[in-house]
């Protein structure tokens, strides 16, 4: 230890948040540098980072704050926004969320570093906690299956959209659209129309059906202005002419109301904010989708399902993968990836808390409050429009709007103003007593003296006769048991117990990028002023928000060398959907809309095609060579053929072989020369912050994965944000705005809320401004350093599959086991299964080359957590070369019967070859810590032949 | 022990061929794993990759050459190339979880459908992320008179939840 004096000021800042947020230390740092004999990290990217691509400017992010500073910075910005009690509605509500799901799902890193649930084995707890929410959707949309979940409300429409004009038998090209539909939701749909050629007819679809020739029809429910209407003729009507009917649906109201499965409808889309998540300006929130039972393979998502394990136990995985975009690429029912499970979880949750009972007196409480407002507001003399209602109703204010919102801000409400003469009135579970006197006294006057607890006693809320729900609803145990917060306690840390996530171990998962996610970088999620704002709330109550979003606007600006940036996209895939309708709407404006070819490599993310499928354009594929870089021969043959068509190229940086391919620069130039916009995928932007700028080197467009490079959690699936970078001239091709008519004019908005998941954003700025300068381009060295060390430590046991001219990585590395496969007859599978029983996440298996595992370690992964990684796939090659020396038996052997659960290892009979010990504890530091797999490997096909996609019942788990 | 064998047949075109000798893997639990299948000017010639337990080989390969007379058989146990032609009627792709018997199910289904299968290709592999084993196949078939093509594609989406068919004129 040194005993240099130090001044106040360092001392005070002398801790370090990079310190912390990087794995190795410098000395952890310096030993894995020399086993790759390299003297610094310079060295190190002088070898790895091709020259030409080499960022020559400073980025320019000031020097990195401390965690108290970066608290301090964004409590200023909190208190800059001013939260009113929003009574907008549009699909977004106050809610409780129930304190005891805020820390124990919300703030809990069991439930928020998880991964998606491709390892069943290791997400069983998650995933039966977004079956009930599948549950709970199927259930009280009156429909047979949901997914877990949609990105929001308004895509989750627009993927309605195209469900139904896969599945309806109708040739039409039209799809209508209620008039009465949130705005959102009609301007997200006709976005995605646009590039589909599905022709948009918005109306009233009780008198405006007619004569067209539809596929769809969309209707909200209740509508956005609060009318309840009765659709069942209007159902009948569409399925004569072959059509099928999306409903948007509010789930609490269908506690009360006839549900769309009951009333003819064929798919219902929603949000479930409103069940105890936070409103966070616009996200993340869960939308939900829900179908019938012959539809289900055309359902976009996740789909969780019910399957068996090895010893014949209930288990579950993700079901019907078959759909998905890593599977069928431009032929995806959807482009959808991460979407939005940790807010799943939490809605899921408020139900299994209040169950069908509680939602049931929360809905009659929302419904009482607005009849009691709608009374006192008419005994008042105003006629309220909307005859039945559940928790909106609009007022003919007869030109005097303006007036009365004003009043209601300076009361401290938000109402929401149709036209000059018309306002609507949203409540929620929050309103109380106080709230609706208030608002009384907005209209009425001061002295209105209406009281509640006089009126509430002339009014008797009623939903017409058709309209009521006689059906019951969550009836499974799960939403019946845990009521009492201890119970609920308990159920949330059973669930969390069962799973493996960052706060157990690594998750070495290539293209994901599972680094730390700091809690004070996630502190701020919660805090009410951030939490509180309502997404069409009068931007100047938002200011805190507009000061985060431009300042991480210009952050993101500056780390990736773009002109300008688009926080709206809720995930990566939709950012890529986002990039290519800015591309192709240049080109559209340059009289050139006939370029329509998006040349995509064969080792792309399933994403690139299907979201360019869905922005319209035709996918060509274009090989990599033996090296896994792009073939240029092959690009030159594909320009050349393809030139006066070709709108884009889309690539991913440094490329998903996980090597920086040092012909970027010349691909971008031919791409260029020949017309073509480059869309550069930045889901690897992790390997470049600092060091390369895709906005310099030749890209015109990136996504960036927030929840990957800037340290949103996964959340088991989501929230995830995928801002989108451009150049200068594609910055007017930017999306839209809903609501707020002051955006980008070219493109349309691609998510409901102006700034997507806006929420989840204070996250990356300060994780940006905690690093610092500094700390980002140390973040990105030392990932760049923590992948080559580990490729180094393994490559003589795995052959490493691609790596530069120098034998170099980038961020991750992918290890070739087909030779085993072949050889031994081990598979990819049985490695991954048996990392479990060592105590890890598997890395990514089979992409993007079948029969592979792709390991990304990150920054955040100390020298010594990555020893312990590498120790156990060494321990694991040896019981390979076990098997392939005869040593072992070719199929009873720990890796084909990986995972081993407890209940298997403390059996009375042990039929196996080998011994207890080894299927348990095949190191010796796991007798000290182990993670027991809850259930054997999970039978993937028997889940897909034998498909529920909903709690079972409970003699279910005792057959099986 | 599962040995593989590769198997090449050919002979004079008619319908049912590929149904016979996916029946008759799986009779003998054999396992199709890849294959290329074609027909040229009316002659039929395939060359298929199958597994099969060592102690079924045998009655496997006096069946296979019982049954299927009227073609020439050849069997060899070791890897072999792969020939591959085209002749175009519709397109068909399927993808699918793999599972043993999938191509006969599949190709009886064809068979009942009125189609002949001009041409298929198969394979076997790991579903990226998720890691499941993966049927794929592109089979090229015509149709007899009095079948039509979205009759086939209905009966193949039911046959099961795991099986996804996309359907391209060809
Ligand atoms: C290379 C690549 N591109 C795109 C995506 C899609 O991003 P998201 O899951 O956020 O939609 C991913 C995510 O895994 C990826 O790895």
């Amino acid at each position: 230890m040194s005993n240099t004096r130090l001044s106040f000021e360092q001392l005070q800042n002398s801790d370090r948040f990079q310190d912390r947020h990087i794995g190795p230390d410098s000395k952890e740092q310096q030993a894995m540098l020399e086993l790759l004999g390299l003297d610094s990290l310079q060295a190190l990217i002088d070898k790895v980072v091709p020259e030409s691509i080499r960022r020559q400017d400073v980025m320019a992010i000031d020097e990195g704050l401390t965690e108290q500073q970066s608290l301090r910075a964004l409590k200023a910005m909190a208190s800059r926004n001013r939260l009113l009690k929003s009574c907008i509605g549009m699909g977004y509500y106050n809610t409780f969320t129930p304190p005891t799901i805020q820390r124990n799902i919300l703030e809990n890193p069991a439930w928020y570093t998880a991964y998606t649930p491709y390892q069943a084995e290791i997400s069983q707890g998650r995933m039966e906690a977004m079956l009930n929410f599948q549950t709970m959707v199927a259930e009280l949309s009156g429909l047979q299956l949901a997914n877990a979940s949609m990105l929001d409300e308004a895509t989750a429409c627009a993927e309605a959209m195209t469900l139904c004009q896969r599945m309806s038998k109708s040739k039409g090209k039209i799809f209508f659209v209620a008039d009465d539909c949130h705005p959102q939701n009609i301007d997200v749909v006709k976005t995605r129309a646009e590039t589909l050629d599905i022709r948009i007819v918005t109306g009233n679809p009780l008198t405006d059906l007619n004569d067209l020739d539809i596929f769809g029809v969309l209707l909200q429910y209740p509508g956005s202005t609060g009318e309840i209407r009765d659709y069942r003729a209007l159902c009948e009507l569409a399925h004569e002419k072959k059509a099928l009917v999306a409903v948007a649906a509010d789930l609490l109201s269908l506690t009360l109301l006839t549900p769309p499965g009951e009333f003819g409808a064929d798919v219902a889309v929603g949000n479930t904010q409103r069940f105890g998540v936070p409103l966070g300006y616009g996200g993340p929130h869960a939308a939900y989708m829900a179908t019938r039972d012959e539809y289900k393979r055309s359902m976009p998502g996740r789909l969780i399902g019910l399957s068996i394990d090895s010893h014949g136990n209930p288990a579950y995985r993700l079901a019907l993968q078959t759909r998905e975009q890593h599977i069928r690429r431009e032929k995806a029912t959807s482009n959808i990836c991460t979407a939005q499970a940790l807010l799943a979880v939490m809605a899921s949750m408020y139900a299994v808390y209040h169950g069908p009972a509680g939602l049931k007196k929360i809905a009659q409480r929302v419904q009482l409050s607005t009849a009691i407002l709608a009374h006192g507001l008419e005994l008042s003399g105003f006629s309220v429009l909307t005859q039945n209602y559940f928790d909106t109703i609009t007022l003919d204010v007869s030109g005097e709007a303006e007036q009365y919102i004003n009043r209601a801000v300076a009361s401290g409400y938000n109402l929401r103003k149709l036209n000059a003469d018309q306002i609507s009135i949203a409540l929620d579970e929050t309103i109380s007593t106080q709230d609706i006197e208030i608002l009384w006294q907005v209209f009425a006057g001061d002295d209105c003296g209406l009281s509640v607890a006089e009126l509430e006693n002339e009014v008797n809320p009623q939903i017409p006769e058709a309209l009521q729900r006689s059906s019951v609803y969550l009836t499974h145990p799960v939403f019946n048991t845990h009521h009492s917060e201890t119970e609920l306690m308990r159920y949330m840390r059973h669930l969390a117990d069962k799973d493996l996530a960052l706060d157990r171990a690594m998750i070495p998962l290539g293209s994901c990028t599972m680094k730390l996610n700091a809690v004070a970088e996630l502190m701020p999620v919660s805090w009410p002023e951030f939490g509180g704002m309502h997404p069409y709330a009068p931007l100047d109550q938002a200011q805190g928000y507009a000061q985060l979003i431009e300042e991480l606007e210009q952050l993101l600006c500056a780390a990736t060398g773009y002109d300008a940036v688009s926080l709206q996209p809720n995930s990566g895939a939709q950012g890529e959907y986002a990039g290519l309708l800015a591309i192709r709407a240049y080109h559209e404006s340059r009289n050139e809309g006939h370029r329509d070819v998006c040349l995509i490599p064969a080792s792309a993310h399933g994403t690139n095609p299907a979201s360019a499928q869905m922005a319209g354009m035709k996918v060509v594929v274009v090989s990599t060579d033996q090296h896994g870089n792009i073939s240029l021969p092959d690009l030159k043959a594909r320009l050349e053929k393809h030139g006066d068509q070709l709108s884009a190229i889309m690539i991913t940086y440094p490329s998903t072989h996980g090597v920086f391919e040092a012909s970027v620069v010349e691909v971008c130039e031919l791409v260029h020369q020949y017309g073509g916009q480059v869309y550069i995928d930045g889901a690897n932007m992790n390997a470049m912050v600092g060091i390369c700028s895709p906005g310099k080197f030749g890209g015109d467009v990136s996504h960036l994965n927030l929840h990957k490079t800037f340290a949103i959690p996964h959340g088991g699936g989501g929230p995830g944000v995928g801002p989108i970078g451009v150049v200068e001239h594609l910055k007017p091709f930017l999306p839209g705005y809903s609501v707020f008519k002051n955006g980008p004019q070219h493109v349309g908005p691609v998510s409901g809320a102006p700034w997507g998941s806006a929420g989840v954003l204070p996250i990356s700025w300060a994780y940006i401004k905690m690093m610092g300068r500094e700390g980002l381009i140390q973040a990105t060295q030392v990932a760049i350093l923590n992948a080559n060390y580990l490729a180094h430590r393994l490559k003589a046991y795995f052959p490493v599959l691609y790596s530069d001219p120098n034998g170099m990585v980038a961020h991750e590395c992918i290890l070739d086991l087909r030779p085993i496969k072949e050889q031994t007859g081990i598979s990819v599978d049985d490695i991954a299964k048996r990392l479990i029983d060592y105590g890890f996440h598997a890395p990514t298996m089979s992409f993007p080359v079948p029969g592979t595992l792709m390991i990304e370690p990150t920054e955040s992964e100390s020298k010594q957590e990555i020893d312990r990684f590498c120790d156990a796939m060494i321990a694991i090659k040896k019981e390979i070369d076990s098997v392939q020396s005869g040593v072992m038996d070719k199929t009873d052997n720990p890796l084909k019967n990986a995972p081993h659960t407890v209940d298997a290892v403390t059996a009375d009979e042990w039929g196996h070859s080998y011994s207890r010990s080894l299927a348990a504890y095949p190191v010796a530091s796991l007798r000290a810590a182990k993670y027991w797999s809850p259930v054997g490997r999970v039978d993937n096909v028997y889940g897909d032949k034998n498909l529920v996609c909903s709690c079972p019942a409970i003699s279910e788990y005792e057959t099986a | 022990m599962m040995k593989s064998l590769v198997i090449t047949l050919n002979g004079d075109d008619r319908s049912g061929i590929v149904e016979s000798l996916s029946k008759i893997i799986v009779q003998h639990q054999g396992e199709w794993v890849e294959s290329r299948m074609a027909n040229l000017s009316g002659k039929f010639a395939g060359i298929l990759l199958a597994k099969l337990p060592e102690e079924n080989c045998d009655t496997f390969k006096a069946t296979l050459k019982a049954s299927l007379q009227d073609l020439n058989i050849t069997i060899e146990s070791a890897d072999s190339s792969k020939a591959q032609n085209q002749q175009q009627c519709y397109k068909l792709n399927l993808v699918g979880q793999d599972r043993p018997g999938i191509i006969h199910r599949i190709s009886s289904l064809l068979v009942k459908n009125g189609a002949t299968v001009e041409d298929l290709e198969s394979e076997v592999i790991d579903a990226s992320m998720s890691g499941e084993q993966l049927f794929k196949a592109n089979i090229t078939l015509c149709l007899a008179e009095g079948y039509t093509i979205e009759a086939l594609g209905e009966a193949l989406e039911q046959l099961a939840n795991e099986l996804i068919v996309d359907i391209e004129l060809g």
